[in-house]
């Protein structure tokens, strides 16, 4: 067996082996920030230290994120460096992806492998695709963007995710999607240019809340009403209604009649704590 | 302990700086210890004094050790310290002054059990 093939294989069963151990099941999107507060893991978001991820094997395993990556670029690494608890390896710190970038380390590939496949498993990409009635082989991006942002990653840790762990799309497909980036998505999505972060949320989107960080646009499905001031109506759209995050704190997004709803959890941008606190509101005595 | 005493300040720069790492405001952390916001600021200019019980609690809400907020332990961590397993090649990442502040955080971390 390929050394890749060996290591993708000990990824896949350690996640399932970690889904098991904290009770979710094998095919659910999950919060990587409440997964490692079950596993007592610490995280903490720091803006002063330029890196992706640091972990820190010391008798209270810690996890340090920079968040001044974007929001689902933090969930992976968080995924990545909670990989690196699980497989027992030592202290590591992760460069800034565009520096790290050079010649294959089987450390590295493990836990890339390892938060790919805990993220997002095999299964519920196939219902997040299914449930949409999307056709996988012939996904475009707005559609691939909308599923990434279900599973709380990024666009094209998705397509990189389909391509070579699970293989769902072929490395043409994949080179095809990779084309269009973000702002473009971005604006076939809304309908006009946006240069926020967009999360989007659809009638399907699987679990009950979402991180967002102050400024993010939240597109919703039509008719959704939000009775708070943590996020702000901005405009309709013919996808949906369009909010923004404002403040800090939980917000409560729904759609009554049709007896759907999700919680958006908003923090501070580039929040820096820890991640129990990252959507704590402010208080009347700031 | 007085005011001016030097072990009290120490403890009230760490509670401050614990604080601050955590991403919490005063007031959130008066919220949190059932105090008026005033009287952390109190605490963190080490002008009042913290009972044991209020040093138990600030190291649960700020996820850091007893001791390390106690002032014991140095303020940064020894890079080459057994505990932090951190191999050289690692060290050879990461700026100067970002080594020095991840080594700052961690600190904070020293005599911490991960409680079950």
């Amino acid at each position: 067996m390929n050394i890749r093939t060996d290591l993708a294989k000990q990824a896949l069963e350690k996640s399932l082996e970690i889904r098991e151990e904290y009770q979710y099941d094998f095919r659910s999107p999950l919060c990587i920030y409440e997964l490692c507060e079950r596993a007592k893991v610490k995280v903490q978001f720091v803006n002063d230290v330029s890196m992706e991820g640091i972990y820190a094997a010391l008798a209270k395993p810690t996890i340090l994120l920079s968040s001044l990556r974007p929001l689902m670029r933090r969930s992976f690494t968080c995924a990545h460096e909670l990989g690196h608890h699980v497989f027992g390896h030592g202290s590591t710190i992760d460069e800034l992806k565009d520096e790290a970038a050079g010649k294959f380390q089987p450390n590295e590939f493990l836990v890339d492998s390892f938060a790919g496949f805990l993220l997002m498993p095999a299964q519920g990409i196939k219902r997040a695709f299914s449930s949409r009635s999307i056709e996988l082989a012939k996904a475009k991006p707005e559609q691939i963007y909308t599923v990434a942002c279900s599973f709380g990653v990024g666009y094209e840790t998705l397509i990189g995710h389909l391509k070579c762990a699970v293989q769902y799309i072929t490395a043409d497909h994949g080179a095809l999607l990779r084309k269009t980036k973000l702002p473009q998505i971005r604006e076939r999505l809304l309908g006009f240019a946006a240069k926020e972060p967009l999360m989007i949320v659809d009638r399907h989107y699987p679990i009950g809340a979402l991180d967002v960080e102050i400024g993010t646009l939240v597109l919703l499905p039509a008719g959704t009403i939000v009775e708070s001031d943590h996020i702000e109506f901005f405009k309709d759209v013919p996808n949906g209604r369009v909010f923004r995050a404002m403040r800090p704190g939980l917000a409560r997004a729904a759609i009554p009649a049709a007896n759907w709803g999700v919680m958006i959890r908003v923090s501070r941008y580039q929040y820096a704590g820890l991640a129990r606190y990252r959507h704590l509101e402010e208080t009347d005595s700031e | 302990m007085t005011t001016g005493d030097p072990k009290r300040q120490v403890i009230a720069s760490r509670i401050r700086d614990a604080r601050r790492l955590a991403g919490l405001s005063q007031g959130q952390v008066a919220k949190m210890l059932g105090l008026q916001r005033p009287s952390v600021t109190e605490i963190e200019a080490g002008n009042r004094a913290v009972t044991a019980e209020e040093i138990s609690k600030l190291a649960e809400i700020f996820d850091v050790s007893v001791v390390w907020l106690l002032g014991e332990g140095a303020a940064q961590l020894n890079a080459h310290d057994d505990r932090l397993q951190l191999a050289a090649r690692e060290l050879q990442k990461l700026k100067k002054d970002d080594l020095d502040r991840l080594l700052s955080i961690l600190a904070s971390m020293q005599g911490q059990e991960n409680k079950t």
